[in-house]
């Protein structure tokens, strides 16, 4: 005689259970979204609200060849779906998370080119590049700052890891990001480009290359920040004639305010918060906070340094994994320094320049930064530069955008079209 | 929209279980008619007018051949039927491929326009071709409205990919025994779905994207091995949640996976993989050609050939599908030449025949995977080259590292153990409880943790081809 299967029917009346919450949620959520709007619009009315300092950066994510990431409405939109999650959907991810990190699987997420080291610091592997055309765009480009007089210098600014065997001997793949920039830079300085490889100056000052980046997130932290900027202040005396008192950037001369396990960086977003861990995050600011005019989108103030800083980032009470990018607090703005009378820069950057174009600030009459990947396709980046009159135009790459164009898809594939 | 996306669990499902339990068999033949046609048209709207002109062609001639009494007339309308069906199937199926032929694509003028292929196509056409066969030789006889007969044509658990349930098996019986049996049997199979196949896929997609050159002999053998799991998992898994589907709805499904991997032969392989097609072709074509009774071995080796082209072909229109078919017509044709595995008495040597069955099945998968024949050849190649490249050794030690647990998962559950411990303990009460007890809560463990993945697919906007 066969036995009556209970369990099975109490799964099963469990099961009813479970798909009538479902349901009932999904009805209740499309019921708010019909009568009350969504929370998106909320969230534009509150962007649209924001101080003018809070600049309209492009978020980048990683330079990742297959590019569906780094997109600023995509991670807006992933912020807004995050935020409609149901507290069972909360319940599954973390669920998810936990179970995965518990199996320590640190090449789950192959598919995103990432991969979590036993320390929990995530990795990204890059496919190589012949450099042809990052090469060919500096060369035009430095031909043009060439007939116009304008100082010109490449800061390659490192990844995560210098070794690309690294990745190879951690987790068997092959990356060519350290190759590709080593290719780079060698035939920049071949042609006469001035140089400045921050990798060869973290490893003469002694520095670990893991100490000076976010363990979930692809960005340097503000520390390696002002570190990078008295690296670029010193190129900007020794090839552009500038006098910049280079102990301006000790951080003798810095208040450092830290946030302990304050976010998740978006590498970390990207694969849970249980597997990645969280970071600490430094608020770093001078003593002297000088005085500066910004140019924003409606128009011009008068503030310190702490116009560079949207401290509001910092007043959040929620889940530290939905918690926005820390890196972002600084903002990348057009700044005229009222206490230093020379030196016009602009720099042609990316978003690791969120943390060194501020510290620079400190050093110039006026610096500006622009990220190419935001611009469209009629910015005229030449007729930008003669209307800024700068004397001086640095490029500060992460060399994970060496590569990116190769992928017209990817969303750095456009940070080399210097030609325009 | 698939069985694991979140809108089907969170409303589709929900709705179409809701729409099933309406007072009245004949209301509630229409409701899930309209359920599943909804369904239909959710993932191929601008294929929902074939879908029901089909239906409704297939309906009118099987209707015209029931009332018939003259047999060149049913003839006739069968064949007009079965040339309809085929007509079709052919056009969307195959069309594309052989206007893709460089002699062809000048002839048939494709330039770069394809044709898409109507969600379900293979499926509901065979359906309809089983009906009117089933009804031309009178085994079944359509009753009522049509709306029975057109639910069967369009049931939504069924029409993407199968089971091939047949008319006659085609009634509905509700109960709350068979609703509890569908609901494990979804949550089994959604659980194989994506905690085994989406994730075994992750390991294959890595493998079978690397240039064949790249490949050791490691790598070749864990991409082989985990395609032919997640094969197994992507099917039987989906078959599963079709059946447990069905189920729930009060209609009972035929079984299309029965641990194919414990097969003895490759005829016996058949019998255990996707049965309901192995079934249908047994029906419709071999045993119409005249099966194995037949005068001559030579027309018993063209029947069988017959079967196996058509059964190639219809896997995929490409030429490394008719190679697949091909080979297991020589497979079978040299069993069945050979008397094996019954003539063999040895136990040791029925052992041998068993793991080399296992090991052509999973050799026979890798042209399903490989993007050309040309990769395929060297894919397999590669299997037998000793001498392993060190990168790619380090690679497939370390995937097996990251995917042991759903490596060996997949390894264990291919392995009939559950069905034997439940029917060895299915005398003892206790134990029996006992053991439903845990299998049940990792049922559900496993359901919850694959749910968590769909969740994390679905809001994880950077992901690529996530779950």
């Amino acid at each position: 005689m066969q036995l009556n299967n209970y369990p099975k029917k109490i799964l099963a009346l469990l099961f009813i259970c479970f798909m009538a919450v479902l349901l009932s949620y999904e009805l209740y959520r499309s019921a708010g979204r019909l009568f009350k709007g969504t929370g998106q619009d909320h969230q534009e009315e509150n962007s649209g609200g924001e101080e003018e300092k809070k600049e309209e950066t492009e978020e980048e994510t990683d330079a990742s060849p297959d590019a569906a990431e780094a997109d600023p409405a995509a991670s807006e939109e992933a912020s807004a779906q995050e935020e409609e999650l149901s507290p069972l959907e909360q319940a599954m991810l973390a669920f998810g998370d936990t179970v995965q990190s518990r199996l320590d699987m640190r090449g789950f997420y192959y598919e995103l080119h990432m991969f979590i080291t036993e320390d929990q610091y995530i990795v990204k592997a890059y496919p190589e590049t012949t450099t042809d055309y990052e090469f060919d765009q500096v060369m035009l480009f430095k031909e043009f700052l060439d007939r116009e007089g304008i100082h010109f210098a490449y800061v390659n600014q490192p990844t995560k890891y210098l070794d690309d065997t690294y990745m190879t001997r951690m987790f068997g793949v092959y990356t060519y990001t350290n190759a590709n920039a080593d290719r780079l830079v060698s035939r920049l300085r071949g042609a006469g480009v001035r140089t400045l490889d921050l990798r060869e100056e973290l490893v003469k000052d002694g520095l670990e290359i893991t100490d000076l980046f976010y363990r979930t997130d692809h960005h340097w932290t503000t520390r390696t920040g002002l570190w990078a900027s008295g690296k670029i202040a010193g190129i900007l005396n020794d090839w552009c004639g500038y006098s910049i008192d280079l102990s301006l950037f000790d951080e003798d001369h810095y208040d450092f305010t830290t946030f302990e396990n304050a976010w998740v960086g978006e590498q970390g977003k990207k694969i849970g918060a249980s597997s990645a861990g969280t970071d600490d995050y430094t608020e770093i600011c001078p003593k002297d906070k000088g005085q500066y005019t910004f140019y924003g989108k409606n128009g011009p103030w008068q503030e310190d340094f702490m116009g560079f800083i949207n401290e509001s980032a910092y007043d959040y009470d929620g889940p530290v994994e939905k918690r926005k990018s820390l890196h972002y607090s600084y903002n990348m703005l057009r700044a005229v320094n009222e206490k230093v009378d020379r030196g016009k820069v602009l720099i042609i950057g990316d978003s690791f320049s969120h943390v060194t174009e501020p510290f620079l600030s400190q050093a110039v009459h006026e610096i500006d930064a622009i990220v190419l990947r935001g611009k469209g396709d009629d910015f005229g980046l030449r007729q930008y530069i003669l209307d800024g009159g700068y004397d001086t135009v640095l490029i500060c790459y992460a060399q994970t955008n060496i590569g990116a164009h190769d992928n017209p898809k990817d969303a750095n594939a456009k940070m080399f079209w210097l030609d325009r | 929209m698939s069985f694991t996306e979140l809108s089907f669990l969170t409303i589709f499902l929900p709705a179409a279980l809701i729409g099933s339990r309406v007072p009245g068999k004949q209301v509630r033949e229409t409701v899930l008619l309209l359920v599943s046609l909804i369904f239909y048209s959710l993932g191929c709207l601008s294929f929902l007018p074939l879908l029901l002109f089909s239906v409704a062609v297939n309906l009118l001639l099987g209707r015209a051949m029931a009332g018939m009494e003259k047999k060149r007339t049913r003839t006739l309308l069968f064949a007009g039927g079965l040339v309809f069906d085929v007509l079709v199937l052919a056009f969307f199926k195959y069309l594309p491929y052989l206007a893709g032929l460089p002699f062809l694509s000048g002839l048939m003028g494709a330039g770069d326009q394809a044709v898409l292929l109507p969600l379900g196509i293979s499926f509901y056409t065979f359906k309809a071709i089983s009906y009117l066969a089933d009804i031309y030789r009178g085994r079944i006889t359509p009753q009522g409205t049509g709306i029975r007969d057109a639910l069967y044509l369009c049931f939504f658990p069924q029409i993407q990919s199968g089971p091939l349930a047949r008319y006659g098996d085609f009634e509905s019986a509700p109960s709350f025994d068979l609703f509890s049996e569908g609901t494990y049997r979804f949550m089994t199979g959604f659980a194989k779905k994506v905690l085994l196949a989406d994730v075994l896929a992750k390991i294959t997609g890595e493998i079978y994207g690397s240039p064949v050159e790249r490949i050791g002999i490691r790598f070749a053998w864990l991409g082989a091995v985990c395609y032919a799991l997640q094969l197994y998992y992507d099917f039987s898994g989906y078959s599963d949640m079709a059946i447990g589907i069905s189920a729930m709805l009060g209609y009972p499904c035929p079984e299309n996976f029965r641990y194919p991997y414990m097969a003895a032969s490759f005829s016996e392989f058949w019998r255990r993989w996707h049965i309901t097609l192995g079934a249908w072709f047994r029906d419709y074509v071999y045993i119409p050609l005249g099966g194995s009774r037949v005068k001559s071995r030579k027309r018993h080796l063209l029947n069988l050939l017959a079967v196996w082209l058509l059964t190639g072909i219809w896997h995929g229109s490409g030429w490394n599908f008719l190679i697949w078919g091909l080979s297991y017509f020589l497979l079978i044709s040299a069993e069945k030449l050979l008397g094996l595995p019954g003539r063999i008495k040895s136990r040791l040597l029925c052992l041998l025949y068993r793991i080399f069955t296992l090991v052509m099945v999973v050799i026979l998968w890798v042209p399903f995977r490989a993007g050309s024949p040309s990769f395929a050849l060297g894919f397999v190649h590669r299997m037998f080259s000793f001498g392993s490249l060190q990168q790619e050794e380090a690679r497939a030690l370390f995937l097996l590292k990251d995917y042991w647990v759903f490596i060996l998962g997949a390894v264990f559950f291919s392995f009939p153990f559950v069905p034997l411990l439940e029917k060895k303990i299915s005398s003892r009460k206790a134990v029996f409880y006992l053991f439903e007890t845990v299998l049940m809560a990792l049922t559900a463990f496993f359901f919850v943790w694959g749910l968590s993945l769909v969740v994390q697919g679905a809001y994880n906007p950077f992901a690529y081809a996530n779950f």
